[in-house]
């Protein structure tokens, strides 16, 4: 569960830094961090998994957003969950 | 040959339709896709074979219409032969229905779809002993990867048997399926499961609702932001090839230029971003995840008089409110039924996005998707009040919630691609017909008889509607927009194009707020009203016309009225 502790700081910093630019994404990133924090706190894998799955999907849409119109966020740095996103799903499919 | 698909609603009825026919029939990832027969054709091996694919149904004891209609094409048409489609993972209160179909004395061929499914749940079904008990062939699928769908085929061929087990009335048949799954069905420990993994957390209490939201902003930053590039090109392409026409000179060149492309392609402008709302759209159905949805809202839904069948329809009816209110016809309850209809030209259709996001790109450029997002939830909260209204006033009664959670899926590109396919090109026949003659109309209603809009027919309608719309801040030509939208929501568009409105020089941002709520709520379009009066009756069609324009009014005035203060 460090993992899930880690994570939890991690994007909670994001999430502070996004607020500036824009509310709704540091909403996303803020829901993503009390996932993660609610895993640490449950000890449970799903959490993390989820997480990280959200986390990944929001890095691409950023990616996408900042091809069509050049807008960075600090969002695309959730790709970082995607390798977590992969070895936990290999533990269910 | 006529063959009948028959099973629970979600078994993948259509998938298979579609993997026999090689058909384009939508599907989806929760129950109540089908609400009316459809039918395909094929040839198997020379011989002309339709397929009709019938709205799903528990039992024989139909309840809702969608039900009655299937029940109603057994007894009547006789179909050659039934396919009775079995989700596996799902096998013993599917097989209820098969029992019963045996009153029909009609050929059977029992199919028992999404095998991947059932082995993932630890669900080992040994077809060979079931098709010894009941009597018919029965053949192992996985329609949307076709497995097993060649099988079937020879199996259509010879034409099934009738069912060998009989049972009286549905306590038999209920009774008899358990013995049948205790016979046939093994299970085995499942590997851990990833259904209730994602389910633990998207139906978190605390969480489901923060991940839902985040859901919803992703799908509307999707919409406007990314499609934003080629939005952009279809304008300035629109534009340029509008002017260069316009400017050939003569009644003709300006009627193509000023009228049509201008119109039309003010409407076309916006097909990135329609297509982007159903690419995302589609992939949360097909993911299994909107039901989700559906169940975390459900106390919210149960509050305001509504079941959890009505939030179907309900997203529906952020592509087009005819289907969706189609879709209502599974809700049992006649007067949640009504009361669904009525509240679903609250949900934002598609055709009102090209006015959100043409208003918002105005006068919000920096928190567009903000802005639609709001629109959006708007048409929701309004949707819930007026059902909660309706439902404690003209519709009293209890709510029941029945649901159905189907499998979650990782959706399959060919199944988006259908889904997104054809709701866009609903929106595309709409631009080349109705957009097409309305805009004919709007030039031809704004360079006549004056030769000058000042003193066409346009001004002269705009003008005299002008009194009830000046509080909200619109000048005629605005007026002139909204009406031509009764007809359909995309001509609100191309109207502002052809009448070449200067926006922001028009109207305030508060006043173009007003606009843009007006234009979610005030009376639906002719083909809805059509359909709420074929469905539920003229009294109730007329008095959503008229009670959808008092909501509009009312929630834009006041939109202009807090705007004042600041």
């Amino acid at each position: 569960m460090v993992l899930a502790i880690l994570l939890t700081i991690y994007f909670a910093a994001l999430s502070v830094l996004e607020f500036k630019s824009s509310v709704l994404n540091s909403f996303v990133l803020a829901t993503i961090t009390v996932i993660y924090l609610k895993g640490a706190i449950k000890r449970r894998d799903s959490y993390v998994l989820v997480a990280s799955l959200i986390a990944s999907c929001f890095s691409i849409l950023m990616v996408l957003v900042y091809l069509a119109k050049g807008e960075l966020s600090y969002s695309i740095l959730g790709i970082a969950t995607a390798p977590i996103l992969y070895i936990k799903l290999r533990e269910y499919v | 040959m006529r063959v009948a698909l028959v099973g629970n609603p979600n078994v993948g009825k259509t998938a298979i339709l579609n993997a026999l026919t090689g058909g384009n029939f939508t599907v989806g990832n929760f129950p109540g896709v089908t609400v009316e027969k459809k039918e395909g054709k094929t040839k198997i091996d020379g011989m002309e074979v339709s397929f009709i694919d019938l709205p799903g149904m528990y039992s024989l004891e139909a309840a809702s219409i969608d039900e009655k209609i299937a029940v109603e094409y057994l007894s009547r048409e006789r179909p050659n032969l039934i396919l009775n489609i079995l989700n596996s993972a799902n096998f013993e209160r599917n097989l209820y229905l098969t029992l019963q179909l045996s009153r029909f004395d009609i050929p059977i061929i029992v199919v028992l779809n999404m095998m991947d499914k059932a082995k993932k749940s630890g669900i080992k079904i040994n077809s060979k002993k079931l098709s010894e008990i009941l009597g018919v062939p029965v053949v192992e699928t996985v329609a949307v990867k076709n497995i097993g769908i060649e099988k079937l085929k020879r199996e259509i061929l010879i034409g099934g048997s009738l069912l060998k087990v009989r049972p009286k009335n549905l306590d038999e048949s209920i009774n008899e399926a358990g013995k049948i799954a205790k016979l046939v069905v093994q299970r085995i420990k499942p590997k851990k499961s990833l259904d209730d993994a994602l389910d633990e957390v998207f139906m978190d209490k605390h969480l489901g609702i923060p991940i839902f939201l985040s859901f919803m902003w992703m799908l509307f930053t999707f919409t406007y932001s990314v499609a934003d590039p080629i939005t952009g090109a279809l304008d300035e392409f629109f534009g340029a090839s509008s002017e260069y026409v316009a400017n050939l000179g003569g009644w003709f060149f300006s009627l193509l230029g000023s009228g049509i492309i201008a119109g039309v392609g003010s409407v076309l402008v916006f097909v990135p971003n329609i297509a982007f709302l159903f690419i995302a759209l589609s992939i949360l159905e097909l993911s299994g995840y909107m039901p989700r949805a559906v169940y975390l809202l459900d106390n919210i839904m149960s509050k305001f008089g509504l079941s959890g069948r009505a939030i179907i329809p309900m997203i529906l009816g952020f592509g087009c409110n005819v289907p969706a209110i189609m879709a209502t016809r599974a809700i049992e309850d006649n007067r949640i039924r009504i009361a669904t209809v009525l509240v679903n030209p609250f949900m934002s259709c598609s055709a009102r996005l090209p006015i959100y996001i043409l208003f918002a790109g105005v006068f919000f450029p920096g928190s567009g998707g903000t802005i639609v997002m709001l629109i959006y939830l708007i048409g929701v909260l309004i949707a819930f009040i007026s059902a909660l209204v309706f439902r404690k006033t003209l519709l009293k009664g209890e709510a029941e919630f029945i649901m159905e959670l189907p499998p979650y899926m990782l959706p399959n590109l060919r199944d988006v691609w259908r889904s997104t396919w054809s709701r866009t090109r609903h929106f595309l026949e709409k631009a080349g017909t109705v957009i097409l003659l309305m805009s004919v109309v709007v030039w031809f209603i704004t360079q006549y008889p004056g030769g000058s809009l000042e003193k066409s027919y346009a001004a002269v309608i705009g003008k005299m509607l002008t009194p009830i719309f000046s509080p909200l801040g619109w000048n005629w030509e605005l007026i002139v927009a909204l009406i031509s939208g009764f007809v359909a929501k995309e001509i609100v568009v191309a109207t502002i194009g052809i009448l070449n409105i200067n926006l922001a020089e028009a109207i305030s941002p508060f006043s173009a707020l007003a606009f843009m709520l007006f234009t979610l709520l005030y009376m639906p379009c002719l083909a809805t009203i059509a359909t709420i009066r074929a469905e539920v009756g003229t009294k109730w069609a007329i008095f959503i016309v008229f009670y959808s324009f008092f909501i509009a009014y009312l929630v834009a005035f006041a939109a202009v009225v807090v705007g004042s203060w600041f």
